[in-house]
């Protein structure tokens, strides 16, 4: 990217005048500590000023006060890699591509059990299953598909019953899931899905900033409940725990972060109750 | 005295104790907008200025929102997701601490889904918190317990033998508070109380997720760069940084609110007290000058009042070689009288005089000037304000018309452009260092003139645009090159000038600081800073909007300390820095009353409001009221008294609550002096350096133990409440009244009050003040009159006190204190943060911890001529004497120049100073000495002197050594 960057500046495309027109216009990378949770907006402004990668309340947006108390526009770099084309061809070029208010295109990341995993970048508006059968071929194992996590580590699980949602922001809103950034990952029928819930849990307790109370205690407190659902104590009590664990750290979160750690976590539970409900009687056999 | 009854009869007046008593916390800072948003909570309609939170405008309306990380002395965080509300029209549950009103909101905070998320929420902290709220120290005093009650948490499904911090181990390294990380909830109020509140930085949250912990530097809070002011525990909701004091007795029972006896920031406080005894002393959110901020100090630092050392019997001897007698009060008061009678039909009127100090309150100061003018039938009072800032006094009276600071404290966050000159605000006046820390960080600009790197030069978001480091004694040419730049420039206000100023002084001026000889170019080689440094400092004082000068004894200790305090007058008044808020010139007074000490007339040449005592129609009133005749004439400043005693004219000395031989400069010309006298009487709380030398001792009581008022740098006078018994059985200004009744003048005061009734009588400035109206505004700021019935915090708004603004023309003149061969160094003296003055009270609390000895600073390059190296011992002499402290090898100071501070006796640091003083007050030039540094390997002559001497005298009152000695 530097010196992708530095060829940009020495032919003149990038600088304080930009091929002469008196347009500055300059691109600079920052590296980060590496949190996942640097992602999220403001965390980034707060890392990029130097400070710890910790979330902001908003409002203030960024684009009012961001960076260094300055209005600050913040696009990821799927946005910023579309620039091109649309200033290429046009933007009626982009915008017929695609379904509803979902336009363009998606750059699908299909990973996880696939047998032909990697980047597919399609127009709005195809269905999960023309992604996962038709692109990545069924699973890598060869047996059925029986969930798939869409939009990253906090996006919703799906089971086969989900699989004809379009690939549409809005259609999954409808299913209680997120497109994200559009990563898909396939799971065979040999997964646990309190697993996968507790992973949840975990992946949040891990990269939690530690700001807001639901999402820093929370995240542990979930994995630790879900350890005692997985080896069968009090099944029942501790689902109900795990759905107002949920409920709070859904509406008390301070960011997405734990925001949407219920995603992946309720999913679960509700597609798949037979992976949680069924660990107290294995456990008494 | 009957000041429990009083007590109760002014307890009348506490309905009508509105804003100034209001305790409650809003959540989050109050909004300045004169904006208003009118809208809905919870049925209730609300009108609040705009930019105001939704939970404030919620506690505005007596609707309390459940709140943890929120508190109305920080900005809002939006961690602890407490205060979540409904807002109609808008999704999700917005926390009401960071959303903003607007109008026409409708907003819900108690809906049965907040009940949820708020009780989830708080299952979650106490699943990570320890079940000891009955034997917690917080108990009663926590938020956590309380909100826990309010959202109705009742199990905590969890268990508790999840991940947890419970076994983290506490930090008990501060004398003061402890750290118990297990109770901590990480709503990070202590990390911002630091940064926003202190503004020094030295906590941080480690680690992330769950394994996010405050932190307090590498190690501990003693070893980090925490200074202790407490901020943090005020601010912790919880038991995590907890009063030791309150761990060890509990939590208080009743508070009164009173005044802290240290800096002349003049904090307010609440005593919380268990019955006589102060569990801790808390800062007021609505003390006027403090906005419920301390250090460590005021905070912390109140241990002496109770310690061994207070001598609490009155103790009299012939000579100062005789062992102590014990006597009752009425022997000592009938002794003392009967000398003082002696003396005066033996050798005069004059033989006789008296010391105030500034840490006497008003009403203290009022009763012994009126006993040395009208008994002693002199006017031979001075006060310690001689010694600090007489040129202050002399200096903007001259040109403005009034001793006094221009501005009120808050002034300053209006300023643009701040320039400090001889100060050192973050160790000398913490509190107000704070805000004006506060203040650049929005942005102000600042320019310190000061030949030491004090703090405030390069802190944690704080880095002065300017630092010109100076040579010691060349502030009148810094001053004068200043104004050259100004006035050449046209940087002047002429406007201001032609109409707030006399023109033909200005005229006078103007052309004099016009001349080459006192332009950057020329003077930048005396001062020690570049020439074009200069210029750009002047250019941003006088260009860069509101400027504003605040000022310390780096200006007033010189010999050319009034001619400074007139240069700098003379500077705000060109540029019309003066008369508004933000701007101003503003003396930093050293002690808790320095200014209501000078304001009570306690200066040999003038009565209460600075009226000279040659001025017959002031005579004549006072006459009239005390019912004696008075003197005209001025009296004896203390250093004539000296002269006087050591001449053999000045025979016997009323020294109240002041310590001459550690605090005057050469010190062995004082010991002199005073072993010259027949009756030195010391009024104190503990038998200080100057009661070694007396042959009458009357034992003082402390703050915590008396009715007063103390009068702080802003002109403020505030309320001092007696909180416990004087263990010595009398209020000063008692003792006093009894001393003036037994020289036959009755003084019949039955409570401080009608001391200040007295006083208002007598002095237009003070003419509305009453201890009643002080009960009912908290705090006033003089002249309070009937123009300005709750007083003036800003001075001089339409004209000057004196009509026309008078610039005087200030030669530099080279101090005759110079730098010779055998004297090739500048010795300036200071003080620091955790010790205060001589010592007398800090030193007898645990503030040791942070400053143990007094040292002396050196720059790397003269140690290393000298072979010295870090904690060495070295000699330091000058032609007054010589004395032997450790060695700090720092850059902080400039080649050429060596720095030390004198709050412990045993170094000795005015032995080392000159008796050169200020031509117009006599203040002595501590900042400057003329001194050789060696390596030494024992104590000087002096000092093994006074090891000797001490211990004698000790043992004479039936005392140990109560000072550490240098091993």
């Amino acid at each position: 990217m530097n010196s992708a960057i530095e060829s940009a500046v020495k032919s003149g495309y990038l600088g304080d005048s930009v091929l002469g027109s008196g347009k500055a216009f300059h691109l600079e990378v920052r590296r980060a500590a590496g949190a996942y949770v640097c992602g999220e907006e403001t965390s980034l402004l707060e890392s990029l000023e130097g400070k710890r990668g910790l979330v902001r309340f908003k409002p203030p947006l960024p684009a009012i006060e961001g960076l260094f108390g300055k209005p600050t526009v913040v696009n990821n770099v799927i946005s910023l890699a579309t620039v091109p084309i649309i200033l290429d061809k046009g933007a009626q070029y982009y915008a017929d591509y695609g379904m509803g208010r979902s336009r363009g295109t998606l750059p699908v990341q299909l990973a996880g059990n696939i047998k032909h995993g990697g980047l597919v970048e399609l127009a709005f508006g195809i269905t999960l299953r023309e992604l996962l059968y038709d692109f990545g071929g069924g699973s890598a194992t060869g047996r059925p598909i029986r969930a798939v996590q869409v939009g990253g580590p906090l996006g919703a699980f799906l089971p086969e019953s989900q699989f004809d949602t379009l690939l549409d922001y809005e259609e999954f809103s409808k299913i209680w899931a997120v497109l994200g950034h559009g990563g898909i990952v396939a799971f065979d029928d040999t997964v646990d899905m309190a697993k996968m819930a507790r992973y949840a849990f975990e992946f949040c307790a891990i990269e939690s900033c530690g700001k807001c109370t639901p999402c820093r205690i929370g995240s542990v407190r979930g994995a630790e409940v879900m350890d005692k659902i997985i080896a069968g104590k009090d099944t029942a009590k501790n689902i109900k725990l795990v759905r107002d664990l949920s409920d709070t750290m859904l509406n008390g979160s301070l960011c997405a972060l734990g925001g949407m750690t219920p995603y992946p976590v309720l999913s679960a539970m509700n597609h798949f109750p037979e992976d949680f409900e069924s660990k107290q009687a294995k456990a008494a056999a | 005295m009957d000041d429990i009854k009083y007590s109760n009869t002014h307890h009348q007046h506490e309905h009508s104790r509105t804003n100034y008593d209001d305790q409650l916390d809003y959540g989050t800072p109050v909004s300045q907008s004169e904006a208003k948003v009118t809208l809905t909570i919870d049925d209730r309609e609300i009108t609040v200025p705009e930019g105001t939170s939704i939970m404030r405008a919620s506690i505005m309306a007596g609707i309390n929102v459940p709140k943890l990380c929120a508190t109305d002395s920080l900005e809002p965080f939006g961690s602890c997701r407490l205060c979540v509300v409904e807002i109609e029209g808008r999704r999700g549950y917005p926390a009401s601490c960071t959303t903003p009103v607007a109008e026409g909101l409708v907003v819900h905070t108690q809906t049965s889904k907040l009940a949820d998320i708020r009780r989830g929420t708080m299952e979650l902290y106490i699943s990570d918190h320890p079940l000891d709220c009955l034997t917690c120290a917080a108990n009663g005093d926590c938020e956590l317990q309380d909100m826990a009650g309010a959202v109705g948490l009742r199990e905590v499904r969890y268990g508790y033998e999840g991940e947890n911090h419970l076994k983290a181990e506490k930090d008990e390294s501060n004398p003061y508070f402890t750290f118990d990380p297990s109770k901590c909830i990480v709503c990070s109020r202590c990390v911002r109380a630091c940064e926003e509140t202190q503004g020094t930085y030295a906590l941080t949250i480690s680690g992330r997720g769950f394994d996010s912990k405050v932190a307090a530097g590498i190690n501990n809070f003693l070893d980090s760069e925490c200074v202790s002011c407490g901020a943090c525990v005020q601010a912790c909701p919880t038991a995590t940084l907890m009063e030791k004091t309150v761990i060890e007795a509990g939590t208080p029972e009743h508070s009164v609110t009173t005044t802290c006896a240290y800096c002349g920031v003049g904090c307010s406080f609440n005593a919380e007290m268990k019955g006589e005894e102060v569990i801790r002393m808390v800062p007021n959110k609505n003390g006027g000058a403090n906005h419920g901020h301390s250090c460590v100090k005021g905070r912390f630092a109140w241990g002496y009042a109770t310690h061994k050392d207070r001598i609490t019997t009155p103790m009299i001897r012939k000579s100062i070689h005789d062992e102590w007698q014990q006597v009752s009060w009425d022997e000592a008061i009938n002794y003392a009288a009967s000398e003082i009678q002696r003396i005066q039909n033996k050798y005069g009127v004059d033989a006789v005089g008296g010391i105030t100090s500034s840490r006497c309150t008003n009403e203290e100061v009022y009763v012994v000037q009126k006993l040395v003018r009208a008994v002693f039938g002199s006017n031979n009072v001075d006060t310690c304000a001689r010694v600090c800032h007489s040129p202050t006094g002399y200096g903007l009276k001259q040109t403005i018309g009034e001793s006094a600071g221009t501005q009120t404290f808050d002034s300053v966050m209006k300023s643009d452009v701040i320039l400090i000159i001889g100060a050192n605000p973050t160790d000398a006046h913490p509190v107000f260092a704070s805000q004006m820390k506060r203040r650049i960080r929005e942005g102000a600009k600042l320019i310190i003139a000061d030949p030491r790197t004090i703090d405030l030069v390069a802190s944690p978001h704080v880095k002065a645009d300017y630092h010109l480091k100076l040579q010691p004694s060349t502030n009148v040419a810094l001053i004068s090159a200043l104004a050259h730049v100004i006035v050449t420039e046209g940087l002047v206000n002429e406007d201001f000038v032609k109409e707030r100023c006399e023109w033909d002084s200005f005229e006078a001026w103007r052309d004099f600081v016009a001349l080459k000889q006192n332009s950057p170019e020329v003077l930048s080689r005396t001062i020690g800073v570049p020439a074009e440094e200069l210029r750009a400092a002047a250019r941003l004082y006088a260009t860069g909007g509101n400027a504003a000068i605040y000022y310390g004894l780096g200006v007033t200790e010189h010999s050319q300390g009034s001619t400074m305090v007139m240069g700098i007058a003379n500077l705000a008044m060109a540029t019309g820095n003066i008369g508004r808020e933000g701007v101003g010139v503003n003396p930093l007074r050293g002690q808790n009353n320095v200014q209501g000490s000078c304001d009570m007339g306690s200066m040999p040449h003038e009565y209460p409001g600075y009226r000279h005592v040659a001025d017959d129609a002031t005579r004549l009133l006072f006459e009239a009221a005390w019912g004696k005749p008075l003197s005209n004439d001025p009296g004896l400043r203390i250093p004539n008294m000296l002269d006087n005693a050591i001449d053999g004219s000045f025979k016997a000395l009323y020294c109240v609550g002041e310590d001459i031989v550690q605090s005057d400069p050469n010190t062995q010309h004082v010991t002199h002096a005073l072993e010259s006298m027949e009756c030195v009487i010391v009024q104190d709380m503990f038998l200080n350096e100057t009661a070694m030398f007396a042959h009458v001792f009357f034992p003082g009581a402390s703050f915590l133990e008396k009715s007063g008022t103390f009068t702080n740098a802003e002109r403020r006078i505030s309320p001092v409440r007696r909180v416990m018994t004087p263990k010595n059985g009398m209020e000063d200004w008692e003792v006093t009244a009894a001393l003036s009744n037994a020289l036959g003048y009755p003084m019949q005061y039955k409570h401080a009050s009608e001391i200040m009734d007295e006083v208002a009588r007598l002095t237009p400035t003070f003419k509305g003040v009453s201890f009643k109206k002080l009960d009912e505004l908290g705090s006033i700021q003089w002249p309070c009159n009937d123009e300005q019935p709750e007083g003036t915090p800003t001075m001089h708004i339409d004209e000057f006190v004196r009509g026309k603004g008078k610039f005087f023309i200030t030669e530099y003149v080279p101090t005759s204190e110079k730098v010779t061969p055998k004297y090739p160094l500048l010795l300036t003296t200071g003080r620091i943060l955790s010790q205060y003055n001589v010592g007398a009270q800090s030193r007898r609390t645990q503030n040791v911890a942070w400053h143990a000895e007094d040292l002396v600073e050196i720059h790397p390059h003269d140690a290393e001529e000298r072979g010295i190296k870090e904690g060495d011992w070295v000699g330091i002499a000058s032609r007054a004497g010589e004395t032997v402290l450790r060695v700090k090898v720092t850059e902080r100071v400039q080649p050429g120049v060596i720095y030390t501070t004198f709050h412990h006796p045993e170094s000795g640091a005015n032995v080392i100073t000159t008796d050169n003083s200020d031509w117009a007050t006599n203040c002595p030039e501590f900042k400057v000495t003329a001194v050789q540094v060696t390596r030494v390997n024992q104590l000087s002559d002096w000092q093994q002197h006074y090891q000797t001497f001490s211990e004698a005298q000790l043992a004479f009152a039936g005392r140990d050594l109560e000072a550490a000695k240098i091993e």
